[in-house]
């Protein structure tokens, strides 16, 4: 890999031209929520708060039920070394911190907390003292920001924390290539400014050359907006980038913009590119400036099993419950609802969990859209290499997954370089679960090799 | 098969639309010209076949998926592309029994024993008429003049214009020979009409056109070089406007189950194919090769699909 590439010879490659994608697919886009403002949803009677931590209890819990809390407070703090503290969204009290069922489908401790409804701001926020980049790493990891995309990186983890690969190149991903999400396309064209305080301070203390704001051409809005208010600030620029699923995926932005390619398995920093969601740097901006932490964030409604779509700014934590009668509920009998976008969203099941900071899209599909006809057999025709945009060969690798022989779809066919971006599976003539298998095998290597290193510490 | 923990609910939750029947009945419409133009030029007789060849392949996937308690997959359509292609590739004189006799070979033998559809280890079609060519050489080989225009009243044909070439006999000219007007095979005659599904099947997006490209520049490279008058004397329009080169290049080379998954495999399917046919047709045993050659390349589709499977995006082969 590109271990050998200086910052300088990263820096000469730039150019202007935008790549074409490799594989990918065209659905419908149906973005008929970017023209729609965000609206301010009610204060919940009560936000349910999943902690979440990206090591296995990599948070402890800082409240007890019965505890007075404001907005802005922490709930949880981080005890490893990558996941960031949770706050609360409501003012209010603590009703109960028991382990529960989050809207992923995961079991974590969550914490229920009853609003007041005053939404007062917890007394001790103020804005963080940020002089150099290890105090400016530590504000961003405080402000409890993670990758708004979908995604849930830290953001502050992505900064790096021993910059021996120099990062010369800031991507702010503004692609949004899932079809109906809007949230990053109002985020852009509402809190413009934010972001881009958000991407100069990134660059500031981070000593990044330069930021490009990747955004696909159906948001002609936003492009134009954010070209307007960079001005004449030559550090950033707003890419163009073609109308393609997944053109926001990390590895396909950056290549789009850069040309680098980062390989299966490997960090955009592998190529000296940081990554980010336009939402994350906005709400970054926010926190250097209030002290105001990550306690809400706007969601997009929308899909043909609501009556229109809609925007709204929520407190983390509601119940998706509450946001659906607002929305008027879930027309049509066997409509379904789904977190995140048709191509990698996931289905929820239990309406009365609470949003996540990563839940972007409320997206409310109709039976007939989801239904799926019977897996048929591999009639051979390649379409699914054709589209996969890190040019595997799901047909093959699904036969081998379906044998057992996941080590050898690894190993032959590189499997858990699969993004599980889901274009294969979209094409498929034949209707196979050619992702979902994917991520079934790799859920298989992973226990596998789990096993193994346990068998050997014993 | 171990499979349930793969989730059906789980994501992509859409879908493009187009499913396995869809494609097939693009293959059926793409075909439809050249059934339309065989029914013209050689009348009922052609028609018949047709009929017997489809309607045949059709019953014996249904029959024996009813008699094995096995979901019916008819309506797939691939089975109706089977018997048609096999029906557009062989005379219109060929008697009814043999067509329905074929169209068995085909399906039950080629398909459905190695696993049904996406299995077949060769052309089910192609398998066919090598199969009926060898079984039954006097009724494949006799061929019809055209309905149109025919002066002379007998039907019979003792050659069509390829082994007319190979043997000095009398051809016809280019402009018959691209529309159809001679004795052939039923849907292989009409370049025009074979063309006319080509450009559907383009648009449609079905095929790639580098595929059949390859197979028909190849056969005229060695059309050319190997002449009947010597090296570099060969007459490439007419290798390549007669026998059934134009339509197997359309339809067999680009056939999904039978050929290379990966355009790097099919590139080197189509041009062995392309050489293997003229490698026949000039010093084998038949005048026509097409059939020949693309069935030994299909015996080769699992070594290219093994050979040539690129690194994923970013990496180095063989770097995991």
């Amino acid at each position: 890999m590109a271990k050998n590439n200086t910052s300088a010879t990263w820096s000469k490659r730039l150019s202007k031209a935008v790549r074409r994608p490799i594989g990918g697919v065209h659905p419908d886009d149906q973005k008929a929520a970017q023209a729609v403002a965000t609206e301010t949803l009610p204060v919940p009677p009560l936000v349910k708060l999943a902690v979440t931590s990206v090591t296995p209890a990599g948070c402890q819990l800082l409240v007890k039920p019965g505890d007075q809390v404001a907005v802005g407070q922490p709930v949880a703090s981080p005890v490893d070394r990558m996941s960031v503290p949770l706050h609360a969204s409501v003012s209010g009290q603590v009703l109960s911190a028991d382990e529960a069922v989050n809207i992923n489908g995961q079991s974590c401790p969550v914490v229920v907390i009853a609003s007041d409804g005053r939404q007062t701001p917890w007394e001790q926020l103020a804005p963080p003292q940020v002089t150099d980049f290890d105090s400016f790493r530590q504000a961003v990891r405080a402000s409890g920001v993670l990758g708004l995309g979908g995604a849930g990186f830290p953001a502050f983890f992505k900064l790096g924390s021993a910059p021996d690969q120099r990062i010369d190149l800031l991507v702010a991903n503004g692609s949004e290539c899932e079809p109906y999400s809007a949230s990053d396309a109002r985020e852009m064209l509402e809190n413009g400014a934010e972001l881009l305080a958000g991407i100069r301070a990134v660059l500031d203390y981070g000593q990044i050359d330069r930021a490009i704001i990747g955004i696909e051409g159906n948001k002609p809005e936003a492009i134009r907006h954010l070209s307007e208010l960079i001005g004449d600030d030559e550090r950033i620029c707003v890419r163009v980038l073609p109308r393609r699923y997944p053109q926001g995926g990390e590895k396909q932005l950056v290549y789009a913009v850069s040309g680098r390619k980062i390989a299966g398995g490997a960090l955009p920093s592998a190529v000296g590119a940081l990554v980010m969601n336009v939402s994350s740097l906005a709400a970054i901006a926010v926190y250097l400036k209030t002290g105001q932490p990550l306690t809400q964030r706007r969601i997009t409604v929308t899909g043909p099993a609501f009556d229109r779509p809609r925007n709204l700014m929520v407190p983390v934590g509601t119940p998706v419950s509450q946001i659906l009668t607002y929305a008027g509920g879930l027309n049509g009998a066997g409509s379904c609802l789904i977190q995140g976008g048709p191509m990698m969203g996931r289905l929820i099941e239990d309406y009365e969990a609470g949003i996540m900071k990563t839940t972007n899209l409320l997206l409310g599909l109709t039976a007939a859209q989801t239904k799926k006809p019977a897996e048929q057999a591999c009639i051979r025709c390649g379409l699914c290499a054709e589209v996969c945009p890190m040019r595997l060969q799901p047909s093959e690798m699904n036969q081998l997954v379906l044998l057992g022989r996941y080590q050898e779809a690894a190993e032959r066919y590189y499997m858990k370089d699969c993004i599980e971006c889901g274009c294969c599976s979209f094409v498929c003539p034949a209707y196979r679960l050619l992702t979902q298998s994917f991520v079934y095998g790799k859920q298989q290597l992973r226990s596998a090799q789990q096993q193994t290193q346990g068998g050997q510490t014993k | 098969m171990m499979t349930t923990g793969i989730s059906k609910t789980a994501s992509p939750h859409i879908h493009a639309g187009r499913s396995t029947s869809a494609v097939m009945r693009d293959v059926l419409i793409a075909l439809l010209p050249l059934a339309i133009a065989g029914c013209v030029i050689y009348g009922w007789r052609a028609l018949l076949v047709l009929a017997v060849s489809t309607g045949s392949a059709v019953l014996t996937e249904y029959i024996y998926e009813k008699l094995l308690h096995q979901p019916v997959t008819s309506g797939d359509l691939s089975a109706a592309v089977t018997g048609l292609l096999l029906g557009l590739s062989v005379t219109p004189l060929l008697p009814w029994w043999l067509a329905m006799l074929g169209s068995v070979f085909a399906v039950l033998l080629v398909k459905l024993l190695f696993g049904g559809i996406g299995r077949d280890f060769m052309n089910p079609a192609l398998a066919a008429r090598a199969f009926l060519l060898i079984s039954f050489p006097k009724q494949m080989i006799q061929f019809m003049n055209p309905r149109i225009g025919a002066e002379q009243l007998d039907l019979i044909s003792g050659a069509t214009p390829l082994p007319a070439a190979k043997w000095s006999g009398t051809v016809p000219s280019l402009l018959d020979s691209f529309l159809g007007n001679k004795a052939g095979s039923i849907g292989e005659v009409c370049i025009l009409a074979v063309l006319l599904g080509f450009a559907y099947l383009i648009v449609r997006r079905v095929i790639h056109w580098e595929v059949p490209l390859i197979y028909l520049a190849v056969i005229a490279l060695f059309a050319w070089l190997w002449g009947a008058d010597g090296w570099f004397t060969g007459n490439v329009l007419y290798q390549l406007l007669n026998g059934g080169a134009v339509f197997a290049a359309v339809f067999m080379v680009t056939d999904y189950t039978s050929t290379p998954m990966r355009r790097s495999g099919q590139r080197i399917f189509a041009a062995g194919a392309g050489f293997l046919t003229i490698l026949i047709r000039s010093f084998g045993a038949f005048p026509e090769g097409v059939t020949f050659a693309i069935l030994l390349m299909n015996l080769l589709t699992p070594l290219l699909d093994r050979a040539f499977v690129p690194a994923s995006f970013g990496r180095k082969k063989h770097e995991v």
